[in-house]
Formats: C-alpha cells, structure tokens, sequence
C-alpha cells in the first residue's frame, strides 16, 4: 500500500549512478516496457508509472534544442505533454465508472535498460469499487512489442502484462477480496480447534461429565436432555466469549503475555478440568470456569492468529472470521459428542469405561504439557 | 509475517512491504530528481540527423495513412536494418509497428510475410517465421530474400540439406556471391569445411557490396576457427577491416569468443567497447573481466561484478515481460559467471532443442560436463557425429562425453529424455 520507497540517504548505488552519468549515460537494448503501480484505498488510487525516456522521446520527441542530448531540463520542460499523453493512456473504472487518474509529480528512476520518468498518479473512484477495470494505451501504435507490467493492490496484490492483444485487465479484489480474507479466517479458527490437541482435550474434559450429574459421591445420569443441554450451552458460550475477548485483545496488543507461559496455563487448565471430572473441586456454576479458562486459551490462539499474520487493512474483518471459526469449530465437536454421551449416559461402562478412564489420560497429558512447558523441556515423540 | 510481534517496526511499513512482495519491489527502483538540471540523461539522434528525422516524419504520415503498403514496408525495412546494426529489439518493435495494418492478417501481401518473418526470426520464433517463409516460396519460388532467409533459419536449425537447396537456388538467380556465403556454412557442418573456406577465399574483394563482403569473410574466419587454422586471426582482422565503416556486432562477438578460448581478454575490451548495450556483448565483456581476475588482475573484479549484475537484472527484465530469454546467452552466463552449472545445463538444453550452431552445441557438452550429467549432452554428440561437424574446440568436449559414457547410465538409453 506504499508505493514511494523509503527516501533514505543517497545509496552507494546512486553515488554510482551520477558517476555512470557524467560519464555516459547507459542504455541498453531491450525491448520496450512501461512498470505501472496502483493501489486502491478505499474509492481512492495511488500509483506510479515508470516510462522509459526512450520511449517518451519516440512519441514526443523530448530533445528540444535538437542537440541529441536530453537533460534534465528538457524533460520537466515536456511535462505537461507527458502528462496529457499518460492521461489518454490510461483508463480506470471502478464498478462500470470512471474514475479519475492524473500524474501528478515526475522524477527519475533507473532500471536495467536505462533511466525512466518516474511519474506519480492519483485518482479516484465514484464509490469504493468491488471491481476494477484498466484498460492501457500507450506506445502501442509505434511498438506493438511494448509490454505494460502491471502490479495492482486491490484487496491482494494482481499483476498482469498489458499487451495490444491483452490491453485491459478487470480484477474484482474490493469486498469480494474480503470476502475470501474473511472465509480464510473462517476456516483457520476452525481448523485450529481440530489441530490444537490441547484445546480439543479441554473442551471433551468440559463436556464429558455434562450428561451426568454428581449425586453423595457418585455420578447419575442427568434426568433431562434439556437441563444438560443448557449447562452445556451455558458453558461453551462462556468459554467462547472469554476466548475471543482475550484473543481480541492479544492481537491488537492490548495484552501481552509470555506465550510460553500462557501455553503452559492453557495445560493447567486441562489438569484442572481433569481432576474436576475426577474428584469434585467446582461443581457449581461450571460456566464461570469456562469464562475463566477462556480468557487464557484466547491468548494461546492468539499466537496462531499471529502466525497467520493480520491484515491491517481488514483487521476487524479477520479477527471476527477466526473467533467464529473457533466457535463454530467448538459447536461442531460439542454437536457431534453430545447426543452420543446423552444416550450413553444411564450405561455403566460410559460413567466407568469412559468418564473416569478418559479424565485420568487427560489429566495425565495435561500435566506432561504443563511440565515440559514450563521447564521447556523437548519431549521428543511426544508431541 | 509476524506482523503483530514487531508492530513498532511498522513504521518501516515501506521496507516490511519491499519484503513481502519482491516483485513489486523489483519492478520500482528508487525515484530521484537530478540536481544538475544541464545534465544528459539519455543520448539520441540529433534533429540534424536526416536518416532519423525521414523516419519520423514516415511514422507520422503512417500514422495517418496506415494503409500505405509502399510506405510501410519502407518504414519496416529502414527499422529492420537499424534494428540489426545496433541488435535492439525496438527498432524491431517499431517495424512490427509500420506493419500493424496487415500483421494478424491471414494472408498478407507477400512482401509483408517476408519482413514478418524476418522479425520472428529475430525474435527466434523460428516455426513463425517458416510458415511465412514456406507460404511466399510456395507462391514465388524465385523471392531471393525469402530463399535466403529460410536458408539461414534451416542452418541455424541443422537442416543443412535443406538450406543447401535454397542457397543453390540463389545461385540460379544470379546471386552468385550470396549464393556461395549462404551455403558455406552448411557444407562446413556437413563435412566440407576445408572446400567452403576455398570457395570463400576466391570471393574477389573488389565490386562486391560491403555488406555481403563482411558477411562472406566473417563466414570465412568462422570456418578458419572450426578447422583450428592458424590463420584465424588474420581471418577475423581481414573482416573486421572492411567493417571498419559500420561496425558489426555479430563479427565483433564471434572474434571476442575467439580472443576469450586463446586468453587476450584485454582485447576483448577495446574490440567490444561501443557494444555493451546487447547482451551477448555485455557477456563477452563480463567473460573477458573474469579472465583478468582469473589472470590475477585484481582490479577487474569491480569492473565484472558490475556486468554480472546487470546482465542478471536484464534476464530478470526480459522474464518479467514474459518474453523468451535467449538461452544460449543465458546459459552462458550461469555456466561460467554465476557457477550454476545445473540452470546453465537445463537451459542449454532447452536452447539446442530451437537451435544448433556450434556454440549452441558448445554451451550444451560444457554444462553437461560441469554438472556430470554427460548423458545430457547426446543431442549434441549426435548433432556432431550425425552431421560430420568439423569443429576444433567441440571434438575434445565431445571426446570427454564419450569416455564417460561408461558411468552414465543416461548414455546407455536415450539421452534425449527431459
């Protein structure tokens, strides 16, 4: 979205440059090609387009003293009729209408086969545009060999060559960029909730018992579907919230915490979980634990969220994408486990054959977790 | 893309993004505003110059007209010949421009069919250029151009038979001299070296144009070269004399490479001096710097990286546009200036399948062997043996093939595999 490179102090390269021009100024042969750049902010353009001399002095003849060189001078001299003639050169569109595109300042570039005007553009749109098309006229009537390298910023980065043939590209990036910006998000946060054993044994550690009730000691079936299905939804959508408020805010900052250390809490809370399933520590009011445990799973997602990388520009739209991939992958899984254990919940073998042996693993794993993540202990083929 | 760990450095959000996206980086150097108003930045033609100006003000009245075939093909041939004196492809561009009215025609008038193959030919999209040619000799077998222009694109393919018949049919035209050059180097590569350079040398150097005298000399001491004659020199020299009016960058590459295999790379430099502006000569010089250095100059080591990096910033230009690199140029300069023996083998194998003179043969067996991969150079072992290439500086790398071909399995089969 910056286009002006950094104006740093003069480089060795630059140094070299002037040393190159006092002497003779190096031109090489190659055939001809314009670099066009736009960005695209909103409804509004920003760009720049590197024009070879050369290619100006075709078209417009540059060299007005005749004397076969061309100064400096010469070209800011011609500007205007540069411009006018990148003007008719180039066509934007955003939606079907036209938007405005004018150079608006010239200088200097080099590139391999000799020096460019280096020619800044802005423009603007009617209205942001969902879809953009360029259409590319220049030099094409004297060198049809010309190329046009086109690198656009609409949503990602396009880049496409305009050629006679091929001389206007539509490239839709505005709300449908977003669009599959938000869907990758989407899916992210979904995928993480499979991929991330850890948080997968927190929740199964949550839900496991939720279809029984604890009763002097010993657990009994929960009597009614409805009653366990709302502990249950009570329990995730604290859980969900809490995560995505501390997820939230670790991404942007606003909270920043040891990651080791948080990934190490976030195996506490399994041991925790565990033994609560075991031998009742919280029995009551399980939602607020889930809030509570939320808030620090949250932070571990955010540095998975960190290793995707956000984009500035849709940051609102991506961090929503990946909370409601996690969420939605949480429901899925809840979704699938629960009718199992609702139905299983009067045998037996559910309440001795999976509640008690399940939560012992758990626990156990949670503490192997927690060990080597706050020791930072390599468990090589553990996990 | 850890953008939320290093958030400060945001503030270099310019350079984060040069990171990001190299392409976009690579295509936008670095603006600047001269601080010397006076100074040149670009030379041209000056307004005096009449050839230059004639041009133009065709151009204009083409612009206009753009429908005048008389005029068009005058404007195409003037770029042509412009664009082969100086090896830019612009001007090559500008009379592909000259012809725009008839170029994506079906069936163009004949003249245009043979410029436009002429400029598909330089442009080495030599299948292009055939159906033109094929199309204008199946109408007129008699057109001397397109006779000869097929002939060259039949050599530089290694259908040498081929190329034999329509430089004979030159020679019924009356075009005796042309004739001869044209079929001499075919008949070097098929066995008859020594009599084409005989031929050659009865050339009288008197009442023949200076264009066809420096190519039938070139020709010449290209022979000389390939039959190891120690005369070589004088061979070049003699040529390079009558060129002296208007250099030639073809002449002036082929007697740098010879320079280059005995050693003199200072000569390399004077002799290619004006011509840094084309590749292959921006090669030879960069060749002949690595040779000083190799020699212990150490002074030639500025000088070489300079041309290596613009020669890489070249290639990469012409990638960029989606255009053909020149392969052999190419291979060239990863094979002996950026060490990469396994990109100069792939691409040189990729360029022996569109072309084989001898220094395509040549760049395929020196790869073959830098990356020992010799089963890789049999194309043009076979190219070689097939035809009874007489070339000094091939048959020891062909012998080197060979003797390894023993522990190449590739050899055993086809090596012609990709």
């Amino acid at each position: 979205m910056m286009l002006k490179r950094p104006l740093a102090a003069p480089s060795l390269a630059w140094l070299l440059l002037l040393a190159c021009l006092v002497s003779l100024p190096a031109q090489a042969h190659k055939p001809s090609d314009s670099y066009l750049q736009l960005t695209v902010d909103g409804a509004s353009l920003e760009g720049r387009w590197d024009l070879a001399l050369r290619d100006l002095h075709e078209m417009l003849d540059l060299d007005q003293d005749g004397d076969g060189r061309i100064r400096w001078q010469e070209v800011k001299a011609s500007e205007s009729r540069i411009f006018t003639r990148l003007r008719r050169s180039l066509q934007v569109t955003g939606d079907g209408a036209n938007c405005s595109l004018s150079p608006h300042q010239m200088a200097l570039s080099e590139h391999s086969d000799g020096l460019y005007a280096a020619v800044s553009l802005q423009g603007e749109c009617p209205a942001a545009p969902q879809s953009l098309e360029v259409s590319y006229d220049f030099l094409f009537e004297i060198d049809p060999s010309h190329r046009g390298l086109f690198y656009l910023e609409f949503g990602g980065v396009h880049s496409s060559i305009f050629s006679p043939d091929r001389n206007r590209v539509e490239v839709t990036g505005g709300v449908a960029g977003s669009g599959a910006l938000f869907v990758r998000y989407l899916r992210e946060g979904a995928w993480h909730i499979w991929a991330g054993l850890d948080h997968l044994l927190f929740l199964l550690c949550l839900l496991l018992p939720a279809v029984l009730r604890r009763e002097q000691g010993h657990w009994i079936p929960a009597p009614s579907g409805r009653r366990a299905f709302w502990d249950i939804t009570k329990i995730i959508t604290a859980f969900t919230l809490a995560h995505a408020l501390s997820l939230t805010a670790a991404s942007l900052d606003w909270l920043q915490l040891p990651s080791r250390w948080v990934e190490a809490t976030v195996a506490g809370t399994i041991v925790f979980a565990a033994i609560n399933n075991l031998t009742p520590l919280v029995r009551e009011r399980l939602w607020m634990l889930g809030f509570g445990f939320g808030l620090i799973h949250g932070a571990g997602y955010a540095s998975v969220l960190s290793g995707l990388g956000l984009p500035d520009s849709a940051l609102v739209l991506a961090l929503l994408g990946f909370n409601l991939g996690v969420e939605g992958g949480q429901i899925l899984i809840a979704a699938a486990f629960m009718p199992l254990a609702f139905l299983a919940r009067r045998q037996a073998w559910y309440r001795h054959g999976v509640v008690v042996p399940g939560s012992v693993l758990a626990a156990l794993l949670g503490l192997v977790w927690l060990l080597s993540r706050v020791f930072d202990l390599r468990l090589e083929g553990l996990f | 893309m850890f953008f939320h760990h290093v958030r400060p450095l945001l503030l270099c959000a310019p350079l984060l993004l040069a990171t990001a996206f190299p392409s976009l980086a690579s295509t936008m150097p670095e603006t600047f505003v001269p601080k010397d108003p006076e100074q040149t930045l670009l030379k041209v033609n000056p307004r005096d110059d009449a050839a230059w100006q004639s041009l133009r003000e065709d151009r204009q009245t083409l612009l206009e007209q753009p429908d005048d075939l008389s005029l068009a093909l005058d404007l195409a041939r003037r770029a042509i010949e412009q664009g082969r004196r100086q090896d830019d492809p612009r001007f090559f561009g500008y009379a592909e421009g000259a012809l725009s009215h008839w170029w994506d025609m079906n069936e163009p008038p004949l003249q245009v069919r043979v410029l436009r193959a002429t400029i598909f030919q330089y442009r080495h999209r030599f299948d292009a250029a055939m159906r033109d040619l094929d199309t204008v000799i199946e109408r007129d077998p008699n057109h001397a151009q397109a006779r000869l222009t097929r002939a060259i694109i039949h050599t530089v393919q290694a259908r040498y038979q081929a190329a034999l018949e329509d430089c004979a049919r030159l020679s019924r035209l009356g075009l005796r001299i042309t004739a001869l050059t044209c079929s001499a180097t075919p008949a070097s590569l098929t066995g008859s070296a020594g009599r084409a350079f005989e031929l050659l040398s009865q050339i009288p150097q008197q009442g023949v144009d200076d264009n066809t005298l420096v190519w039938a000399l070139t020709v010449r001491a290209e022979i000389a070269e390939r039959l190891g004659r120690a005369d070589t020199e004088d061979q070049y020299r003699q040529a390079l004399k009558v060129a002296s009016e208007r250099p030639d960058r073809y002449l002036a590459n082929a007697f740098a490479d010879w320079l280059l295999d005995q050693g003199r790379p200072d000569e390399v430099l004077t002799l290619l001096a004006d011509f840094a502006d084309s590749d292959g000569s921006l090669l030879r010089l960069a060749l002949a710097q690595k040779q000083r250095l190799d020699q212990g100059l150490e002074a030639a080591s500025a000088p070489l990286e300079e041309h290596k990096s613009e020669l890489r910033a070249r290639f990469a230009a012409e990638r960029e546009r989606g255009g053909a690199v020149h392969h052999r140029e190419a291979a060239m300069f990863q094979l002996h200036l950026e060490n990469a023996p396994g990109e100069a083998l792939w691409m040189a194998r990729d360029n022996f399948r569109n072309q084989r003179e001898p220094l395509d043969a040549r760049i395929l067996l020196e790869s073959a062997l830098a990356a020992e991969a010799p089963g890789q150079a049999l194309p043009a072992v076979r190219w070689m043996r097939g035809h009874g290439v007489t070339d000094v500086r091939l048959e020891p790398l062909v012998a080197r093939i060979e003797a390894s071909a023993v522990t190449d399995p590739a050899m055993a089969t086809d090596g012609d595999r990709p």
